[in-house]
């Protein structure tokens, strides 16, 4: 017998009321969706509203503060650091000058010495190495072009000196052992070539005769003719 | 006439209703289930105010539907999950079923809605066009065809 509209209708419809969801699912389902939504809510208000904004500016202004305070010893330690490397550093600095002064005395005497490696950078390294008559030739010119590069400049600017009875001396960049100077003859002032630069300086008059001069800051004496 | 979004006075209203729409696609309470709270989900994420309960409701089974399409469209896309119109017996295993509602969950997916939209919600042709934004005709053919193959699948004439 063939099944009639209505009574397909009614069959599929209680077919649906069959599907019906439990009670436990309800309430799980029902928290998860409740839960959901106050995050949601929470997120809303925390992304709105001016008060919330002074309240952030106030409360990130304090550690500011405090974060300044703690950084403070930190600071006068990387300081205090800082002045000791630099300190080390210019120990350093004398301690090769003394070395290359002696270099070449030492490689004269065919002793075992320390032999420099000047960089381009001017910084010393040190090794034990056996003495080679051509690598302390080189060190030592090394180190009179590194001495006289550390002067010249004072020597080369300002060179022209004369003398309060007239005598022009032209200081040359060339060092003069303290032992050889004589007696202070004159304070007065060295200028340069063209006479734009000027500066205080001390002319002695050598033992062996001839004139040396120190500029003011140096101790250094500069042979003059 | 509810002009705000209660989540959980929407839930309690059309839980079962929105549960139903999901089981006659996904054919197993789990999935269903699934389905049912990703439907109200987007109203929590997207909240919205409805003209009236009806309109509540009628939203929230055009949701469901086109959420349990694509879940299914992305399931038989990845293979991870039988299509459940091939083999809706396996999860009504544990799920005693009768023969009609066996015969619902057997019927291709497109005529899904209509047939929950028309017998058991009782909407007529129109009313069903409109919801499902089609045309009359087309929801007028796929009630016809669908009640073919549910006549064919409970013995009675096609």
């Amino acid at each position: 017998m063939a099944m009639t509209d209505d009574q397909l209708a009614q069959q599929v419809h209680d077919a649906y009321e069959k599907i019906e969801l439990s009670d436990d699912a309800q309430d799980r389902m029902l928290a998860a969706l409740l839960a959901a939504s106050d995050a949601k809510q929470a997120e809303q208000n925390a992304d709105r509203g001016p008060s919330t904004r002074t309240t952030r500016g106030q409360v990130i202004q304090m550690p500011k503060r405090s974060g300044l305070k703690r950084w403070m010893p930190i600071a006068a330690v990387l300081l205090a650091a800082l002045v000791v490397v630099q300190v080390g550093v210019l120990t350093v600095g004398n301690h090769s000058g003394e070395t290359r002064a002696d270099i070449a005395p030492k490689s004269e005497e065919s002793m075992a010495a320390d032999s420099l490696d000047v960089n381009a950078s001017d910084s010393v390294a040190f090794e034990t190495a056996a003495p080679q008559e051509g690598e302390a030739k080189a060190d030592s010119v090394a180190s009179e072009v590194a001495d006289s590069s550390e002067v010249s400049a004072m020597v080369e600017d300002c060179p022209l000196i004369t003398l309060s009875d007239g005598t022009e001396l032209v200081a040359r960049s060339e060092q003069v052992d303290v032992v050889e100077t004589g007696d202070l003859l004159e304070e007065t002032t060295a200028r340069s070539v063209d006479g734009e630069q000027s500066v205080a300086c001390r002319v002695y008059e050598l033992v062996g005769g001839g004139y040396a001069v120190s500029y003011e800051g140096e101790e250094t004496y500069w042979l003059c003719d | 006439m509810p002009q705000t979004c209660d989540i959980e006075a929407i839930f309690r209203r059309h839980a079962q209703t929105v549960y139903r729409v999901c089981y006659s696609f996904m054919g197993n309470a789990a999935d269903a289930e699934d389905a049912t709270q990703a439907t109200f989900m987007k109203l929590v994420d997207h909240p919205r105010q409805f003209a009236s309960e009806q309109h509540e409701k009628a939203w929230l089974i055009v949701c469901a539907s086109n959420l349990c399409k694509d879940t299914l469209k992305s399931a038989s896309r990845t293979r991870v999950v039988a299509m459940p119109e091939q083999e809706p017996a396996d999860t009504s295993a544990s799920e005693p079923l009768d023969a009609t509602l066996d015969a619902v969950l057997r019927l291709p997916e497109k005529y899904k809605d209509v047939v929950y939209l028309h017998y058991y919600e009782g909407l007529k042709t129109d009313e069903i066009a409109r919801t499902l934004d089609e045309k009359p005709s087309t929801v007028r053919n796929r009630l016809r065809d669908a009640r073919g193959l549910l006549r064919k699948a409970l013995g009675g004439e096609a």
